[in-house]
């Protein structure tokens, strides 16, 4: 065995400390040792977007990314949007516009919309889908999912 | 898949880098985004006893303009390359073309010096880099040499980095000239791209290039002599400078696309790129 290596970042802003080995995925750590679910194993090689999670605020596939890589950083994953007083202003856009079918891609693309408004707040249509494209729908639900991130924009 | 365990290297200083590089020689790979690295080692595809994170190096991400040179960093991600004034307003066909790179994931972790070193037959910015006549600089513990972007990668994921080196950063001309990158992508992937570079001192030969379709961008040389000789001119000679250029490549089918569609995408990204930079001196004059 490789020596575990110490880490320590924010996730959905708890600080946390842990001891990982060097090929550990953060989408492992994740879900195996953070029960964070709502981070999507599906293609595994950066194409369809399920597996998104913010790390300092950039969307990163998780899947194809270090845990070791994630130390000083902040994580934020779909469990880490909204609080107490309710859900993300992303979140209800998805909600009103019925942006979500299955809702397996929902985490994934609701964190690449909050990764384009906090560098673009108001991103044309076109910005949008070149932002979104890299996220996959099987439901083929993209209509309303642009939508719903329009709804956003002021 | 997960990678096969390694040993993990997180030094803080470049000479720290080359030493940990040098001592582990045998076995041992620069590590970036890992947008490319770490699939290859999660499909076993790749395997390394040692990993060298070069993330945490300063300075190795830093973009700047000197004079009539601009130095992009190895580690300089493609969101960065894309969003950065001094790219945008001295070299919009790179902040252009790295803003298009795959998805927003890949572009906010996988970097310029990856994307090299790595050598991807597919890969878009080697293409476009060899046209501009860049330079790679690289180091290890013999000391650092440079290379030509054009002459750095020989075959499919082969370039001439020695095992031990490191991409510091890659160092673009500044000159009057005039530069267009054209592609056909598939999915998220470039089944042909071309980049035309036409210098505004007439004396200075024009540059094409074309990549994503054999096993590492070409320079075309009867395209590039017949541009010389009839700048501005886009007729059915050029047509056939360029498929003397292409004829001879070693293009495969691909899940992609077939060889032949490809040979024919090749012969139009190139076109494209060559009358793309007519239309762009016409809107300047």
């Amino acid at each position: 065995m490789t020596p575990a290596h110490k880490i320590a970042l924010t996730l959905n802003g708890d600080q946390v400390e842990a001891s990982v080995a060097a090929h550990t995925l953060l989408i492992d750590f994740l879900r195996d040792s953070h029960a964070l679910n709502g981070v999507k194993r599906s293609c595994d090689m950066q194409v369809c977007g399920a597996c998104t999670v913010l790390v300092d605020g950039r969307p990163m596939s998780s899947c194809t990314m270090l845990a070791v890589d994630a130390d000083g950083a902040s994580v934020a994953t779909i469990e880490g949007l909204g609080g107490p007083e309710g859900l993300d202003p992303v979140q209800e856009a998805f909600l009103e516009h019925g942006a979500l079918q299955c809702g397996f891609c929902t985490p994934g693309f609701i964190l690449a919309t909050k990764a384009l408004l906090a560098t673009n707040p108001s991103p044309s249509r076109e910005e949008i889908e070149h932002h979104l494209s890299g996220n996959i729908c099987r439901c083929t639900g993209y209509q309303k999912i642009i939508e719903a991130v329009e709804s956003l924009v002021h | 898949m997960l990678p096969r365990p390694f040993t993990y290297h997180r030094p803080t200083s470049l000479d720290n880098a080359v030493a940990l590089m040098a001592r582990h020689v045998d076995d041992v790979s620069p590590y970036a985004g890992g947008t490319e690295l770490l699939l290859a080692m999660k499909m076993h595809f790749a395997d390394y006893e040692h990993l060298v994170d070069l993330k945490r190096i300063p300075d190795l991400c830093a973009i700047a303009r000197n004079g009539d040179t601009l130095s992009i960093g190895a580690l300089a991600t493609h969101a960065a390359i894309a969003t950065d004034a001094v790219i945008q307003e001295a070299l919009p066909a790179l902040a252009g073309l790295c803003g298009s790179i795959a998805n927003a994931r890949v572009r906010a972790a996988g970097t310029i010096g990856g994307n090299l070193c790595f050598a991807e037959p597919r890969a878009d910015p080697p293409v476009l880099l060899s046209a501009l006549d860049a330079e790679l600089c690289l180091i290890s513990v013999r000391g650092e040499r440079r290379v030509a972007a054009g002459r750095f990668i020989t075959g499919t994921l082969e370039t001439t980095r020695a095992p031990d080196e490191i991409l510091l950063r890659i160092e673009v001309p500044l000159k009057a000239r005039t530069v267009r990158y054209e592609r056909v992508v598939h999915g998220h992937r470039t089944v042909a791209g071309a980049a035309a570079v036409i210098e505004h001192d007439a004396s200075a030969a024009p540059r094409i290039w074309l990549g994503c379709v054999a096993t590492h961008p070409v320079a075309l040389p009867n395209a590039e002599t017949y541009v010389a000789a009839n700048p501005g001119v886009l007729d059915n000679a050029l047509t056939q400078a360029i498929a003397s250029d292409i004829a001879p490549l070693n293009i495969a089918d691909d899940e992609d696309a077939g060889a032949d569609y490809r040979r024919h995408l090749a012969e139009t990204v190139t076109i494209r790129a060559i009358a793309g930079t007519v239309q762009q001196e016409v809107r300047a004059s």
